[in-house]
């Protein structure tokens, strides 16, 4: 054997070594981060879907009616109280509901599509809905639901979500698999009864 | 003795074929390490940043809204205290402004629009010292960002803003952004 090989080896198995070392910081910097970096997205969403929950119960009707025909303005009331009279009366978009009520619907349509806009161009889509508690009932919204899906359904065609469903219909309807609601507490009071309500807000990815 | 010596080229010599590879694996190793490293504390950077802003949306987002002045203008005053706070602790500068839901609103003459940290900026321009507002009202608020910190974190919230619009008389719906970025100079 020429003496020479022997210490060849050596460099080629040193290399090999770095190599592998090299490649094992590739592979733990490859993914340095990435489940943090997943975790602090969801708890950007999460904030940010209670945040527009949150503003909702401060918007203005008179903000917003202007986009609504025959809405008339004055009313002084933000587009929650809008809600809640309108559930009330019955369903949501009812036109029995007084007060600001019977343009409940289209208030929340205008408020969540301007307060949705970061969701909606960031490949989001949302819903929202009512819920009656104890027993848990759903309160229908007329017409379609309240959602930025049917927000982009052209005119004349039937959206996927109607009124009668809820954000649990998004993974039933295979909208998405995965989705994140929030849910905020209200009551009314219907005569001598006091009536536990709930409204979700939920996104998913388009 | 012929026959002892047959390819001995010298002690020196009979390593020289394993210098090549030891040196190549020498540079990948250190090169592959000093890429490990760096982008390491770019990764840690960032989360920190995004660490730190969304501590300050807690903070800034716990009513829902953003009160008015009293010229109705958005008052961020309290707002723009609790975010400078936690940024201040985490050493990064950090801004806030107010939309309505479609356009940009703010500027750095009114109300609308509120800067913090506004210390010396001094690697814009030769001499020049430019304080954060101006960066953002000159970049940011264009939609031109070549000026930040190639790292710049970014968050807009849904808020109720006070009405621009004399119909309203309480709140509409609007977004708010926080952009922090670190203490170090821009390049």
């Amino acid at each position: 054997m020429i003496r020479g090989q022997a210490s060849l080896f050596d460099g080629i198995f040193f290399l090999l070594i770095a190599t592998s070392a090299t490649g094992l910081i590739f592979y733990f910097m490859s993914s340095y981060g990435t489940s943090a970096d997943m975790l602090m997205t969801d708890a950007y969403t999460v904030n940010s879907v209670q945040a527009a929950l949150k503003s909702l119960y401060w918007v203005d009707f008179d903000s917003v009616a202007a986009s609504i025909p025959g809405a008339a303005t004055g009313y002084r009331e933000d587009v929650m109280s809008c809600l809640k009279r309108s559930v009330e009366a019955g369903d949501v978009g009812s036109p029995s509901a007084p007060s600001c009520g019977a343009y409940a619907k289209d208030a929340m349509i205008e408020s969540l599509r301007k307060t949705m806009i970061i969701f909606t161009q960031s490949g989001y889509d949302y819903m929202f809905a009512v819920r009656k508690e104890r027993p848990e009932e759903w309160v229908t919204v007329q017409g379609d639901a309240i959602s930025s899906v049917c927000d982009r359904t052209p005119r004349g065609q039937a959206c996927v979500l109607q009124g009668t469903d809820n954000c649990d219909s998004v993974t039933q309807k295979e909208l998405s698999a995965k989705l994140i609601s929030i849910a905020a507490p209200f009551r009314i009071k219907q005569g001598d009864e006091i009536k536990d309500y709930a409204v979700f807000l939920c996104v998913w990815r388009r | 003795m012929a026959k002892r010596t047959r390819g001995f080229i010298g002690p020196l010599g009979d390593d020289i074929p394993s210098i090549f590879p030891i040196v190549i694996g020498l540079t990948l190793f250190f090169a592959g390490f000093a890429f490990g490293v760096t982008r390491y504390n770019e990764r840690t950077t960032m989360l920190e940043e995004r660490r730190t802003g969304l501590s300050i949306s807690y903070s800034i987002m716990e009513r829902g809204f953003v009160e008015s002045d009293t010229a109705l203008h958005p008052n961020l005053d309290e707002l723009c205290q609790r975010a400078k706070d936690i940024a201040d602790k985490n050493r990064l500068y950090v801004a806030l402004s107010v939309q309505d839901a479609f356009t940009y609103v703010g500027s750095c003459n009114t109300p609308d629009c509120v800067f913090l940290n506004t210390a010396p900026f001094s690697s814009y321009g030769s001499g020049i010292t430019k304080c954060v507002s101006d960066v953002w009202n000159s970049t940011f608020a264009k939609g031109d960002t070549k000026l930040l910190p190639r790292n710049y974190v970014s968050y807009s919230y849904p808020i109720a803003i006070p009405c621009a619009d004399a119909t309203c008389k309480t709140y509409q719906p609007g977004l708010i952004n926080i952009i922090m970025w670190n203490y170090r100079p821009v390049v």
